[in-house]
């Protein structure tokens, strides 16, 4: 009877009303039962129900809401094309966020946004690498240099909550599932003082809550990994959504002839959020991102058996109390962060290993004073248990080959400590046209008991209502690493000084342009001096350059965005206190992405970067050293790897058959097979340049499951 | 096309990095190659096998490791012992002759002009300006001098002669003094008049003498298991400034701030090349050594060092000049090595032989 009852069906589309473009994820519930659904990424929507006549209510944040009228028949499907009006009310308005002063200096990208980007889907971090300021060091890994900081000197936050693991294999892959992300923002600096121990950048990511209504589920699978997302109504104030990914390379490998010689990835990651809706201005949530990969191979060497094992487990918990009203908001996180990693390598002798367990809990506020003045606060307080053995051969660092010869150098720390943090951020009109946001922090961590204050401001002034000019000024303190203070218990914190000066303004309602000049001067950087094995403070550094931004909104089936940056970055080294060009300069850098939707569901992105070379070290020399020659480093970094090159392009199409839906995908990879060098293998007085990612063409074909 | 191993990417040939290049070039990609090329597969895979113009490095070419290479620029027939360069004129001294090579085209030498027997028979000489400074010795009973031959005239001759009552092994010259080593003595000879040369002053060391050189009136001496550091500025009284404990030395050269000592070791099984630092107030620091598979005969330093064995000559890359490493290496050594920028000189049985140091920039 049941069956039969559900075999009427409602479908239909929902559009944008003044773009015409449809919209995915909008909400449709059944007003009066407990029917609903939601769009997938093309608009469309099925819902079977009984017959009858009934309400329904589409529901999409940032847009109005709109009930129609429809009546089923159980022998003919009713179609229905939806168009819903942007609210004037701005989106921040109607969230239920806690934080509301804007961080101007964040790039944002939007979930909808983030789908659409070539490959970021795959990995969003190598899309975060094709903004100005960041540069990478291969197009194989996903690390983010910002403005001449390490990838250590970033700060990735998911819902307010820090997380130590954001990658698969050490940086390779992200672990992000962009389906489920709501936004990410990125700050490659100038940010406030509500982000403190880091003084390079902030990625700051928000995840999405769940549909409700019924929800939906999409399984996505291929040969090599397999994955499933779900979202769904728990009660009508709760929602819960999920997803989970695992790959098999391991199973799949054997059977297309790969078997030797070949170190096996293997990883999994979930993630998930379960929010509660406490009415209109109050809502918990918990969500958590949880990454485990593991690699292992057996090969022989050198005919000696050799093995290498890679092992990464890491996973955060993040618990959110919002409360968001006209004149108030106030914001409570916490959080659980842990991460295991060993990289324990056989004929390399290099053994990493890395315990670290984070919890922390957050308080953020802010207060409205009229229209023109807000303060925001925050208090914070984290302990740390960290448990680090690194042991690298000192011929590998190339300080001294001659006396150092079978000695190791050991970074290690077996510590915790407790953190403590609390700023205060005041944004208001100084005079007509002229914003000021002024902002200190104060930090302090026990085991140093080393207190630190950082000062922070952004002026900006409306030139016309297209057209602003800022000027940011902040001081950014990082502890050191807890392993260098092994060698120096009394190792003082590094700081950066962003200077920022730039220009933002509107061309038309799509386009935007930015120009920022910036300056970083880092100081007050570990060395560590391997003959005596004593670290100090005496490394320092900088970074400065120009960048240009230029983005267009997804608008007339069009999206994208070109950043174009010139700049020079040189740091001292951990083990070298000579000043060297940085290990990720890249004096020019040219990034492109472009994406274009026509006709019925069709997309064609592309990609293109152009870059200088990274630096690398190059060999001087050789030695004689038991009846081998063995190389010898000349002045780190001091030469260059030829220009990187890549264009990449994707084709996608979407469809729906039988109630099934999907893309089928065509992409190629560095489509002018440019011979970007990823290293130099050395051999006796010879070198043989290691290449990135070759020309790779594939296609595929992704299925959801409704 | 050559198949990438793992075990190219093993400690026995892994480059030598800082620690972010170990992360990069260590731990990322040299013991993942294949984990990238896994990792491509994956991708590969990602959809369904269509097209790849896969290229994972399996053809990528070899290169000069670090840029710098020898040229060969030519090989001229000269009997010689002793090699003599300077501006573009290389004199070969063989015995009681001397020939005289125009090597302004380095390509092609050419003999200018031969000097007949002389009557001493050089052991060791400098040049400096229009006239060589050598020790020599003549006679059926070694007769002993030190001579100065005049080499700006068409009709090059001995200008001046001192007797010497030993046997010199070995000329420096500095300002205005030659200085003449024997087995156990250092002769200051005054040259600011090349015609009467004079002896001004002897040092004696009872344990021998090994090797000087005097620059700047700075001498840095080393005899038995003493390294040291003299002072000349006082041309009659010479003051010892430092004074370091030195075994198994054999010859010095010096270049910038550096001595740079042969040696052999207690055993004299090892051939290893010493680095001393000069400080500031002439003390000595001994930095490291390096070694060498064979014996090394002969070296010299400008811009680049030059070392030499019997089957292998060593081009030394010293841009770090406390490290100094083999940048480049062909076989065939040589004696009297002489570098002078990035021109190689060098005598090899009856062969005058120029290379060039090669960079790729």
């Amino acid at each position: 009877m049941i069956l039969f009852i559900l075999t009427a069906l409602i479908s239909g589309k929902v559009y944008d009303a003044d773009t015409r473009e449809p919209l995915p994820l909008v909400n449709l519930s059944v007003i009066g039962t407990i029917y609903g659904c939601s769009t997938d990424t093309l608009g469309e929507f099925f819902l079977k129900i009984p017959e009858g006549e009934y309400e329904l209510k589409a529901t999409y944040i940032g847009y109005e809401e709109k009930l129609l009228s429809a009546k089923v028949f159980p022998d003919k499907p009713t179609k229905l094309t939806i168009f819903l009006k942007k609210e004037a009310i701005p989106l921040e308005e109607v969230k239920v966020s806690g934080e509301r002063i804007s961080e101007p200096s964040f790039r944002v990208l939007k979930a909808d946004e983030l789908k659409l980007i070539p490959f970021a889907e795959m990995d969003f971090f190598r899309t975060l690498q094709s903004f100005p300021g960041v540069t990478f060091i291969s197009d194989l890994i996903g690390w983010l240099y910002v403005r001449g900081g390490m990838p250590g000197e970033n700060l990735y936050l998911m819902d307010g909550g820090e997380v130590l693991c954001p990658n698969h294999y050490f940086g390779v892959i992200s672990a992000f599932n962009v389906d489920l992300l709501d936004d990410v923002k990125f700050s490659c600096g100038g940010f406030s003082s509500r982000y403190g121990d880091r003084m390079s950048s902030v990625m700051d990511i928000t995840t999405r809550d769940g549909l409700f209504g019924r929800g939906k589920t999409k399984v996505e699978a291929d040969l090599l990994e397999a994955g499933i997302e779900s979202e769904f109504s728990v009660t009508p104030a709760c929602s819960y959504v999920f997803s989970a990914r695992k790959n098999y390379f391991k199973a799949v490998a054997p059977l297309v002839g790969i078997e030797d010689g070949i170190i096996l990835p293997d990883f999994q990651n979930f993630q998930n959020r379960l929010s509660f809706s406490l009415g209109r201005n109050h809502k918990i949530s918990l969500s958590s991102l949880l990454v485990r990969d593991e690699a292992s191979a057996d090969f022989i060497a050198l005919d000696e058996e050799a093995g290498m094992n890679w092992k990464n487990v890491g996973n955060t918990y993040v618990f959110n109390y919002c409360a968001d009203t006209s004149d108030h908001s106030m914001r409570i996180t916490g959080y659980h962060s842990y991460l295991d990693s060993d990289a324990l390598g056989g004929k390399t002798e290099v053994n990493r290993i890395k315990r670290v367990r984070k919890t922390g809990i957050r308080q953020t506020g802010e207060i409205k004073f009229g229209k023109k003045h807000r303060v925001g606060f925050g208090i914070s307080g984290s302990y740390v248990d960290y448990y680090a053995e690194n042991d690298y051969p000192i011929e590998f660092i190339g300080i001294d080959l001659w006396d150092q010869y079978g000695r190791y150098l050991s970074l290690c720390a077996d510590t915790s400590t407790s953190q403590f943090g609390a700023y205060l951020l005041t944004n208001f009109v100084l005079i007509e046209k002229i914003l000021l946001t002024l902002g200190s922090r104060y930090d302090y961590i026990s085991l140093t008991q080393e207190k630190t204050l950082s000062p922070r401001f952004r002026l900006s002034y409306s030139w016309d209502p297209k057209t602003s000019l800022f000027l940011a000024w902040g001081h950014y303190y990082q502890f050191q690493d807890f392993e260098f203070l092994e060698f120096n218990p009394n190792l003082v914190s590094a700081y950066a000084n962003h200077y920022i000066l730039g220009i933002e303004r509107n061309f038309g309602e799509d386009w935007t342009g930015k120009l920022e000049l910036y300056e970083k001067r880092i100081n007050n950087l570990a060395f560590i001096n391997v003959k005596n094995e004593i670290a100090d403070n005496s490394g320092y550094g900088f970074a400065r350059g120009i960048e240009m931004f230029l983005r267009k909104s997804f608008t007339n089936n069009f999206f994208g965005w070109i950043s174009c940056a010139f700049s020079k970055s040189r740091r001292t080294g951990l083990f070298d206190d000579a000043i060297a060009d940085f290990d990720a300069d890249q004096p020019v850098a040219i990034n492109i992405i472009a994406v274009y939707t026509f006709g019925k569901d069709y997309t064609l992105s592309t990609t293109y970067s152009h870059t200088s070379g990274t630096p690398y070290t190059p060999v001087a020399g050789y030695i004689w050293y038991y009846n081998g020659w063995k190389p010898v480093p000349g002045p780190r970094n001091s030469a260059r790897y030829p220009s990187y090159d890549r264009l990449d392009i994707r084709f996608e199409k979407g469809f729906n058959i039988f109630n099934v839906s999907g893309d089928f995908y065509f992409s190629v990879l560095n489509v002018f097979q440019h011979r970007n060098v990823q290293v130099y293998s050395y051999e006796e007085n010879h070198r043989q340049p290691v290449y990135m990612l070759p020309r790779l063409a594939f296609f595929g074909i992704k299925f959801r499951i409704l | 096309m050559e198949e990438y191993k793992l075990s190219n990417y093993t400690r026995e040939n892994i480059k030598p990095q800082n620690i972010t290049e170990i992360h990069r070039n260590l731990l990322l990609p040299r013991v993942s190659v294949n984990f990238y090329k896994s990792l491509s597969v994956s991708i590969f895979f990602f959809g369904l096998f269509f097209l790849a113009g896969c290229d994972f490095g399996l053809d990528a070419p070899y290169e000069d490791a670090n840029g710098i290479y020898l040229d060969l620029l030519s090989n001229t027939q000269v009997n010689g012992d002793i090699l003599l360069v300077q501006g573009d004129k290389a004199y070969v001294i063989y015995g009681q002759s001397i020939t005289i090579l125009n090597i302004s085209n380095k390509l092609n030498p050419e003999m200018e002009n031969y000097y007949p027997p002389l009557d001493e028979y050089i052991n060791n000489a400098k040049i400096k300006g229009s006239y060589i400074y050598a020790v020599s010795k003549s006679g059926s009973y070694p007769d002993y001098k030190f001579i100065v031959i005049n080499i700006s005239s068409s009709s090059p001759n001995i200008v001046g002669e001192l007797k010497l009552e030993y046997k010199g092994k070995e000329v420096e010259t500095d300002g205005n003094y030659a200085y003449v080593r024997t087995n156990n003595y250092l002769l200051t000879i005054d040259i600011s008049s090349p015609t009467n040369p004079v002896l001004v002053n002897t040092v004696y060391f009872s344990s021998g003498l090994y090797d000087c050189i005097v620059e700047n009136k700075v001498g840095y001496l080393y005899y038995r298991s003493k390294l040291t550091t003299y002072d000349f500025s006082a041309t009659t009284n010479p003051l010892k400034r430092f004074e370091m404990g030195y075994w198994c030395g054999h010859f010095l050269a010096k270049n910038k701030e550096y001595l740079y000592v042969k040696n052999k070791g207690y055993d004299e099984e090892v051939s290893r090349l010493d680095v001393v630092k000069i400080g500031s107030s002439n003390e000595l620091e001994f930095i490291r050594w390096i070694e060498f598979p064979d014996d090394i005969i002969d070296f010299d330093f400008d811009g680049y060092g030059v070392a030499s064995s019997n089957s292998t000559l060593y081009l030394l890359n010293i841009d770090d000049p406390s490290y100094p490493c083999v940048a480049e290496k062909v076989s065939g050594g040589g004696k009297s090595l002489t570098i002078k920028g990035d021109y190689i000189y060098y005598l090899k049985g009856s062969y005058f032989t120029i290379l060039k140091v090669q960079k790729i920039k």
